[in-house]
């Protein structure tokens, strides 16, 4: 297989690196896709950084308002209905 | 209906301001968003569908976010980011002490640089986990738009150069996290 064809391929595979990472990669494209990362160590490592930054990601703080602003929301509602004034 | 919108305050307050920390550098900022959309959920109580109430929170987020942005550009930058610097010194929540992993803190920078809407589908489904369909009501997009622009957030994020040396000092100091 000549180069350019070799990085088109790696190119194609890399593409679809997040349909797999989603569970979404079936069949025959996913085997196709599996054969590769085995033979192809620039993919397997694209695929090991993808699943990393993904992991990471998912693993990420969430983040929350302070007790204060509720305190405040809360007592908006408590009073009389606010003016209304613009949309959402 | 004060006992429903406290409910409501409680049950999405960390979805929110979750979608706004991910957005802009201060807490404060994230804060006065999530005033914002509160505010606007109690005030357009009567009219709202509330069986798809966290897609409009999301989506009144969302709006608030991009003005919030907009009004930030016009005004003089040198004095914001002194503002934001001062913020963030003053700030030592739980959220920031997380962010105090340099891969964690790298990761949260690289996810503020996207532009919208790449940015806010990657935290509302990838941080935050929320469903296809919440993330397609709020932002009144199909499935496949929000599945193509996820995969270019993530692809823009594994394209990010100080990231991708993040993890190659972290792959080449033995750290099999991988």
């Amino acid at each position: 297989m000549s180069q350019s064809s070799e990085q088109t391929q790696c190119y194609a595979m890399q593409l679809q690196i997040d349909t797999f990472l989603d569970g979404d990669l079936v069949g025959e494209q996913q085997l196709a896709f599996v054969g590769h990362v085995a033979e192809c160590g620039g993919c397997a490592h694209e695929l090991r950084y993808a699943q990393h930054l993904y992991e990471s990601v998912l693993d990420l703080p969430k983040a929350d308002c302070s007790d204060a602003l509720v305190d405040d929301l809360v007592a908006i509602s408590s009073q009389k209905r606010v003016q209304q004034h613009g949309g959402a | 209906m004060q006992i429903e919108f406290q409910q409501a305050i409680e049950k999405h307050r960390q979805r929110v301001v979750t979608l706004a920390r991910y957005s802009l550098r201060s807490a404060a900022d994230a804060d006065d968003i999530a005033q914002e959309v509160f505010v606007k959920l109690w005030q357009h109580w009567p009219k709202i569908d509330h069986d798809k109430q966290l897609p409009w929170l999301l989506r009144v987020t969302h709006n608030a976010i991009i003005d919030f942005v907009r009004r930030r550009k016009t005004r003089n930058e040198s004095i914001d980011d002194a503002v934001d610097v001062e913020a963030q010194a003053a700030e030592q929540s739980q959220f920031e002490a997380l962010e105090n992993n340099q891969l964690t803190a790298s990761l949260t920078d690289a996810i503020r640089q996207l532009d919208d809407p790449f940015r806010s589908i990657l935290v509302m489904r990838d941080v935050q986990g929320l469903s296809y369909a919440d993330i397609e009501e709020s932002l009144d997009m199909n499935a496949s738009q929000v599945k193509v622009y996820l995969h270019r957030a993530r692809r823009k994020l594994r394209a990010d150069p100080q990231l991708r040396l993040r993890f190659e000092e972290i792959n080449s100091s033995g750290d099999d996290a991988v």
